[in-house]
């Protein structure tokens, strides 16, 4: 079997680089995250009627909302967690034979969660809850199947 | 024919040395080429909180016009539990891109420092709080784990 000399190797993958280097990549993985995602774990030393809103701040660090009620506050602590996977699965192919179309698939998933406490006209917490979309906030390659659990 | 003629048409062709090495640079840039696009970008919303900024807002003693003079006209101002409560916001933005020729990886991180002062009905400063979450963000391209 003739050996193929090294130049010419080079050549080929230098040129191999150049045509691949105007496709579209054939996977792209973004993520994008607002503050650090609080937990329930995190929020589990809130006690209705005990926890001020000094101890809450000590803990979590300040509010990104801080709301008037009738009965006292609400403070909000704002967390996102968006992953976006983009799959061109004809890629391959592309390289091969230029006309292939191609066959992009992507899938966006934007979980904006929150945490809300309420605090009465002493400062006191009332109550807290979280508004969880974390299961949406999934790297899928296919659109149609839903976020796992 | 000469015998180099001869060993080229035999595939058999031994390079000189500067062929050799001119080969292995062209392969490190090939390698290079797969790096081609890494992004570093950083963006904010608002000015950084300084300490000596701070520091000038006392407990008990400042007023509200004190506090405008410091930080200036602040970001939302809300009132809660007899409270006027001014809010100070800033947002630092940081974002990587490993931007390989077939695959890439991104990666956005946003995090805010706020801060919060509580004016009584007297116009007096009560209270403070302050949080600075932006000191720990590191720019990462890397998009899987936490």
């Amino acid at each position: 079997m003739e050996r193929i000399p090294l130049g010419s190797r080079a050549a080929v993958v230098m040129a191999l680089l150049m045509i691949l280097a105007g496709c579209d990549p054939i996977a792209s993985f973004s993520r994008i995250t607002l503050n650090k995602p609080l937990t329930a774990q995190e929020a589990a030393f809130i006690q209705p009627k005990t926890t001020t809103f000094a101890q809450v701040v000590d803990q979590l660090g300040p509010p990104n909302e801080l709301r008037g009620t009738a009965e006292g506050a609400v403070a909000v602590y704002y967390f996102l967690d968006g992953k976006r996977t983009r799959v061109n699965y004809t890629a391959p192919a592309q390289v091969v034979q230029a006309l292939v179309p191609d066959l992009v698939v992507s899938v966006w998933g934007v979980g904006v969660d929150q945490l809300t406490i309420w605090f009465d006209d002493r400062w006191v917490a009332l109550d807290y809850g979280f508004a969880f979309n974390k299961k949406i906030g999934q790297f899928r390659l296919l659109p149609a199947r839903e976020a796992e659990n | 024919m000469d015998r180099r003629r001869m060993e080229v048409r035999a595939g058999h062709f031994d390079s000189p040395a500067w062929a050799t090495a001119a080969s292995w640079l062209l392969l490190g840039l090939s390698a290079a080429m797969s790096l081609t696009a890494c992004t570093v970008v950083r963006g904010g919303i608002g000015d950084e909180f300084k300490a000596e900024q701070l520091a000038t807002i006392q407990k008990g003693t400042s007023t509200r016009a004190d506090v405008v003079a410091a930080l200036g006209a602040p970001d939302r101002v809300v009132e809660a539990n007899g409270h006027e409560v001014f809010q100070y916001y800033r947002y630092d933005i940081k974002s990587a891109c490993l931007c390989l020729i077939l695959l890439n990886f991104s990666r956005t991180n946003i995090k805010s420092d706020d801060l919060f002062v509580f004016v009584n009905k007297s116009g007096i400063v009560d209270e403070m709080v302050f949080g600075k979450r932006t000191k720990d963000m590191e720019f990462r391209a890397w998009p899987f784990g936490e």
